[in-house]
């Protein structure tokens, strides 16, 4: 089954699923109560983390090599405000790398580094676990998400 | 030497995003050095290449995520360098908010520093070097307040 379809019939299953995939590194369920409680809602974000799964899956099938690449997790917040405005991953050594000084500052945004995995594959499911409880929890993607 | 896309003092950016773990603050700090910093600098004229700097220093709880390494890169996308250079984190822990901000200025200057001189010409560096002091002067008075 894919996560999504998951998250669409049973937030319980999605949010153990999340967890179990990211248990190797640091995976930590941040807000079980808002997930269990999710109910009907769960379709549209089903929907959206199907296109994740996916891309998780062609990742891992078609990218063996890359995939053992320590990859940080993290977060770029709004620096006024705390708000996110993005989940994401990335296997650059230096994490630094994946922005440059303009984006920081059009978006006035800061990076926080919220974990590390030994897998971009690990990285790729808590990415998912993310960004699925914060539609559960606005309704949409955070601002800057690239749309799959 | 990079080919100038040459910016005047008034449109130079200057950047400072700690790369950090969750459970760390530091954004306080952070914004009060970059906004008085942007304002110091709109007073100046540069005349170096880049147009602009981004310092990210890394403060970070290796119990969540590996410390990256030290980093200086030029980034050509914006015309920029981005100089990283880590915090320590046991200290930062355990500093008091006017040491913090000692230690976060310091962690500026010594990114300025690295900067390479193709990139950031010394008599631009010592004029950044001047107004990183004056604002920690001046944040050093209004924290006390």
């Amino acid at each position: 089954m894919k996560w999504g379809a998951s998250i669409g019939t049973s937030l319980g299953i999605v949010a153990s699923a999340g967890c179990d995939a990211g248990t190797a590194g640091a995976c930590v369920l941040a807000n079980p109560g808002i997930v269990a409680g999710m109910g009907a809602g769960g379709t549209a974000v089903g929907a959206a983390a199907d296109a994740i799964s996916d891309g998780v899956n062609s990742y891992v099938h078609g990218n063996s090599t890359n995939s053992n690449l320590q990859t940080y997790v993290y977060e770029l917040v709004d620096r006024a405000t705390s708000d996110t405005l993005k989940y994401g991953i990335t296997s650059e050594q230096n994490p630094r790398d994946r922005y440059n000084s303009d984006y920081y500052n059009a978006n006035n945004a800061d990076m926080v580094v919220l974990g590390s995995y030994s897998t971009r594959w690990m990285a790729r499911a808590e990415e998912l676990r993310l960004n699925g409880n914060y539609v559960i929890n606005n309704g949409s993607f955070p601002p800057l998400t690239f749309r799959w | 030497m990079v080919t100038s896309k040459k910016q005047a003092g008034s449109s130079f950016r200057f950047v400072i995003r700690p790369l950090r773990t969750k459970n760390i603050a530091s954004r306080e700090i952070a914004i009060c050095l970059e906004d008085e910093i942007s304002l110091s600098l709109g007073e100046l004229s540069l005349v170096s290449p880049i147009s602009g700097i981004l310092i990210m220093p890394a403060l970070m709880d290796e119990a969540i995520a590996p410390i990256p390494p030290d980093y200086v890169g030029y980034q050509s996308s914006d015309n920029s360098v981005t100089v990283g250079t880590k915090i320590d984190f046991a200290l930062w822990e355990r500093s008091s908010v006017l040491e913090r901000l000692a230690i976060m200025t310091n962690n500026v200057l010594d990114s300025i520093d690295k900067i390479p001189g193709k990139y950031l010409l010394d008599q631009d560096r010592e004029k950044l070097r001047v107004v990183v002091d004056e604002v920690q002067s001046r944040l050093v008075l209004r924290f006390t307040e």
